[in-house]
């Protein structure tokens, strides 16, 4: 005997599934060609070509074919684990990276419902109530795989850049998170698909625009937590040879790399979603019976946001120098903490006199 | 199905926290002391705390128990060298397994004749999911709890300013 | 809707410890802008008259008793006894440290800030009915005692000190948190009038899960008030402590610990009485017998006054076991006498002493012919000695006194017996000291200077006119003590 509930259920396991393994594939997808982009911008940048070799054949195609490239030579590398390394950890720490990074999008409103074979599907891994405490959580949790990976090479240089990810992931996960306290107090919730639906309307709903202080801070911060330049110390090559990665070589070598890329994608969805209106589309509202179309626009939408906070990270990379260590903290302690506290009590005390004069905020 | 999923949880804990304090290496006892801070975000998630399990992977995994990896891997502690000569007093390790051993009966001896919690019960899941909100949660710690939250407060600023007492740089 | 609630919560109950953080703040305040190096006396001066403040608070709220916060915490005679001593300690000891602390080299402000978070914490404690508050008064004192503790980083025995009562202490923090959380799971509540309500319906069949939450409960406070075998920390910490915090610790926050040790087993655990006895009798006579021996072997006076200090808690447990109000107000009556006694000898030994920074400073070869040398100091230090035995007419013999008439009273013959043996062996180690001020020549080449400062000077006589006055007319204490123990059973 079959019951009902458990076929519901199975068919809801099986939707879950599709959408997870496929919001998966496009993320990887778009993680491999920002590691192509990556080069690219950074050769327009600096007035040269950048890789475009890797084509079909005859035809370059501005190396289409390199992230593919890139991946078989990592595979083909000889992996090398140091004598004096502590193995486990050594071994685990990419792939914690890696996890840590991908975990997130579990959280991340990628599109909005749509209507595919009469069964409404949701284009989210995940409608978490907690939506944001849970990125914050996962997002606080990167650090360990490059602290473990920094101390178990036994290198000095790595425990330095794995000491140095310690303090700066610490110093700006606490600006991160005091910026999103104001977000929080505003939206009045911390589930992402409300905050997504809360900013539809016309541009000025974007959250952008109501917390200006809030997303400088938390953009500063999202640089600092990929560890991506002005704030790339970890790995600070002139001073650390390669930071936390000195040691490794191979696939292991490219799913710290891969990490990367990933958690920049994500903070770029998530900075989209949070301060630019996700999927929603400014004066457009969002439909009550969304079909198949609008779905994949809003997916579409979504992207075209995140991929242009993408290229914003690799355009800062080629364009600022790099922070001092301690101009690093002091930054972050001294400057964006006290500022990020003065944020939450403007939004609170804007919010409050909004309500006593009967204002829609 | 809870169920299940509550002794998985409480074996992984069990496991992960006798690591912690069986590890020479720091750095290993810190990172099953994180795992085990998981498995109480877990606890709380099957609560239906799920407010509670975030700032505890926030809080626990996310900040302090990084921190105690920074100071860890700054002082660069590798495992101890063997210690020489004996303990100081041969008695205290056969008493603190008699103790434990004592405390873990008497649990086990509540587990079999309690009479029951004096803690009222939920009203169902909804109330259980209710309470795991944080605006419930929030409400609680305004109204009812003001006080001792306020007094967490005086407290902290007391560990801020012993820190900085003991910390700062010495003036002549 | 939030003006019910507020009006509910009887704010104005707690003004004095308001007042308190406000003076916390204007003192880190008047530390910032204060110039670099040069900012201890206006700290000192803010927190003096705020401590002035706070008395006056305290004062004004004189009438206004009852629960506030939900029956969080309790404002009686009781909490108004406690706060008035706690805030005279913590005055007294911020008033003459000021030059010490210079000779200790612990020049900076947040040792005055430390002192008025301590009173904070404590006056938590004193009017706690829940242990919830309870927990965070013990913790934030206990903080502000490790960081006083470890505040002559430049000593080694500063440090060592202050680790080992940090560790233990968190140790211990660990043993209550574990006892509220086991109290709560059998009580269903952690309000000490609630958990009262329950033992006393369940008598007969306690759990024994909340037999185990209380005593763990118990060993934290015996470690807070060390009591053997939970005293190790403290001859360490108070030998490491800088001698004025010494002071502190032997009297305010142990004066803070047996208040709320009274207030939660009489009022929470007050129905268990009988089962608590024999644990508290043991713990009783090890106490005072433990102390008093391993004082007789000590080199060093401040050493000696660390470990008689845990004898002397073993005499408050001796009260507390009376399970009475008479034996309640014999503690308070106790603890102020102790406070007044204990804080004039550690002054006495603050100006003795011959190097701060010298490990083997408080020797009692310091006080060889002090008597001939410096006849007025040699006379405060042995009327406090004479106190500390318990001769009269001082104040301390009545401290004893009613301590042990309350336990004879009880039925706490044998008890009664073992605290005046206890007493007895005490004469040796105290008397000792006036021997070498008296009857031993002065050595003049290994004299050293005597350390004065104006505000030790005027406290000491008045510490020394206190235990005169009390061991010749105790009634009066003793009335205020019983009057506010009364709302309390």
């Amino acid at each position: 005997m079959l019951d009902l509930s458990i076929v519901m259920s199975m068919a809801f396991l099986v939707e879950k599934s599709i959408v997870t393994v496929f919001i998966f594939i496009v993320v990887l997808a778009v993680v491999a060609y920002a590691t192509l982009g990556e080069r690219k911008i950074a050769g327009y940048l600096q007035d040269r070509h950048g890789p475009n070799r890797a084509g079909i054949g005859k035809h370059k195609l501005w190396g289409i074919l390199q992230p593919i490239a890139d991946g078989t030579k990592f595979f083909m590398k000889e992996d090398i684990i140091p004598d004096k390394a502590n193995k486990i950890l050594f071994v685990l720490a990419p792939t914690f990276t890696f996890c840590a990074a991908g975990f997130i999008m579990a959280a991340i409103p990628f599109g909005d419902r749509i209507t595919i074979f009469g069964r409404e599907v949701l284009l989210q891994i995940a409608d978490i109530n907690l939506g944001i405490l849970y990125i914050l959580a996962i997002g606080s949790l990167g650090v360990y795989g490059i602290a473990m990976g920094g101390w178990a090479s036994n290198n000095k240089y790595s425990l330095m850049g794995g000491l140095r990810t310690v303090s700066q992931m610490i110093s700006y996960e606490i600006v991160m998170g005091l910026a999103l306290v104001a977000l929080m107090i505003d939206h009045g919730t911390p589930a992402l698909r409300q905050i997504v639906i809360q900013q539809s309307g016309p541009i000025w709903h974007w959250s952008v625009f109501s917390h200006p202080l809030g997303f400088l801070l938390f953009y500063i911060s999202v640089f600092a937590e990929c560890s991506r330049m002005p704030f790339d110390l970890p790995e600070a090559e002139n001073e650390l040879v390669a930071g936390y990665h000195t040691e490794y070589s191979s696939m292991k070598f490219g799913l710290f790399q891969f990490g990367e890329y990933t958690h920049m994608t994500l903070a770029s969805c998530f900075i989209a979603t949070l301060y630019f209106g996700g999927w929603t589309i400014p004066w457009v509202a969002v439909p009550e019976n969304p079909g198949l179309i609008w779905g994949i626009i809003s997916f579409g939408v979504l992207w075209i946001k995140a991929l242009f906070f993408l290229f914003v990270f690799m355009w800062v990379r080629w364009t600022l120098p790099r922070f001092r260590y301690d101009q690093l903290l002091y930054l972050g302690w001294k400057k964006l903490i006290p500022l990020a506290i003065f944020n939450i009590f403007l939004t609170a005390g804007l919010i409050l006199l909004f309500q006593k004069f009967g204002i829609a905020g | 199905m809870q169920g299940v999923m509550f002794i998985v949880l409480a074996l992984v804990t069990l496991f992960s926290a006798l690591m912690v304090i069986t590890r020479k290496d720091p750095v290993s006892s810190i990172l099953y002391l994180v795992l085990t801070f998981f498995c109480f975000a877990g606890f709380y998630v099957l609560l239906g705390a799920q407010f509670l399990a975030a700032v505890q992977i926030i809080v626990y995994a996310g900040a302090i128990a990084v921190l105690f990896l920074f100071v860890v891997m700054m002082l660069n502690l590798r495992e101890p060298e063997a210690e020489e000569g004996k303990e100081l007093i041969p008695i205290w390790k056969p008493l603190g397994y008699a103790v434990g051993i004592g405390v873990g009966i008497v649990f086990l001896s509540y587990l079999a004749s309690s009479p029951g919690p004096a803690i009222p019960p939920l009203n169902g899941g909804d109330e259980i999911y209710a309470m795991g909100r944080a605006d419930f949660l929030g409400k609680a710690l305004f109204t009812d709890f003001i006080l001792p939250f306020e007094i967490a407060g005086v407290l902290l600023l007391a560990a801020v300013l012993g820190a900085v007492a003991l910390a700062k740089k010495k003036r002549v | 809707m939030f003006d019910n609630l507020i009006a509910g919560m009887h704010v104005g109950r707690i003004l004095p410890e308001i007042v308190l953080v406000g003076v916390v703040l204007l003192a880190i305040l008047t530390d910032v802008i204060s110039p670099r190096g040069k900012s201890t006396g206006p700290v000192r001066l803010v927190s003096l008259a705020g401590l002035i403040g706070v008395l006056v608070a305290t004062i004004l709220k004189k009438d206004d008793f009852g629960q506030a916060f939900g029956g969080m915490v309790m404002i009686d005679g009781f909490t108004f006894f406690f706060r008035v001593v706690l805030t005279f300690i913590t005055f007294i000891i911020i008033y003459v440290s000021e030059k010490y602390i210079g000779l200790a080299k612990i020049r900076i402000a947040e040792y005055y800030l430390m002192l008025l978070l301590a009173l904070f914490g404590m006056m938590l404690m004193v009017m706690a009915n829940d242990l919830l508050i309870l927990f965070l008064g013990i913790e934030t004192m206990s903080i502000c005692l490790y960081t006083l503790v470890g505040m002559s980083r430049h000593k080694a025995s500063s440090n060592e000190g202050a680790l080992k009562y940090f560790l233990l202490g968190a140790f211990t923090t660990g043993f209550f948190v574990y006892g509220i959380a086991l109290i709560y799971g059998s009580t269903g509540s952690t309000n000490l009038t609630d958990i009262m309500v329950y033992f006393r319906t369940v008598n007969t069949a306690m759990p024994v899960i909340a037999w185990a939450g209380v005593g763990l409960i118990l060993i934290a406070f015996a470690f807070k008030t060390s009591l053997v075998p939970f005293h190790w920390w403290s001859p360490d910490a108070y030998e490491g402590a800088p001698t004025t915090i010494t002071a502190f610790m032997s009297t305010a926050p142990k004066a803070a610990a047996f208040a709320a040790f009274i207030r939660v087993f009489y009022v929470g655990f007050g129905d268990l009485s009988s089962g608590l006895e024999p644990v508290l009798w043991w713990i009783a006579v090890l106490t005072m017998t433990v102390g008093n021996l391993i004082a007789l072997r000590q080199d060093s006076v401040k050493r000696m006054l660390a470990f008689s200090s845990i004898t002397h808690a073993g005499y408050l447990v001796v009260a507390l076991l009376t399970w009475e109000q008479m034996g309640a107000s014999a503690i308070l009556f106790y603890l102020v006498v102790y406070a007044i006694m204990n804080i004039g000898a550690f002054l006495v030994a603050i100006a003795v002493n011959r190097d701060e920074s010298d490990e083997k400073g408080y020797s009692y070869e310091d006080y060889r012919g002090l008597g001939f040398r410096k006849p007025i100091l040699a006379f405060a230090m042995m009327i406090f000695m004479l106190s500390l035995t318990g001769i009269p007419p001082t104040a301390g013999f009545f401290g004893k006194y009613y301590i042990f008439s309350a336990a004879v009273k009880s039925g706490f013959v044998g008890l009664a017996v073992i605290g005046v043996l206890n007493s007895a062996v005490s004469v040796y180690y105290y008397l000792r000291v006036i021997i070498m001020m008296y009857l031993k020549e002065r050595d003049e080449e290994k004299e050293a200077p005597i350390f004065w400062a104006g505000e030790m000077v005027s406290i000491m006589f008045i510490c020394v006119v206190l235990v005169i006055v009390i061991g010749i007319k105790p009634d009066w204490l003793l009335s205020i003590a019983q009057a506010s123990v009364s709302g309390l059973m």
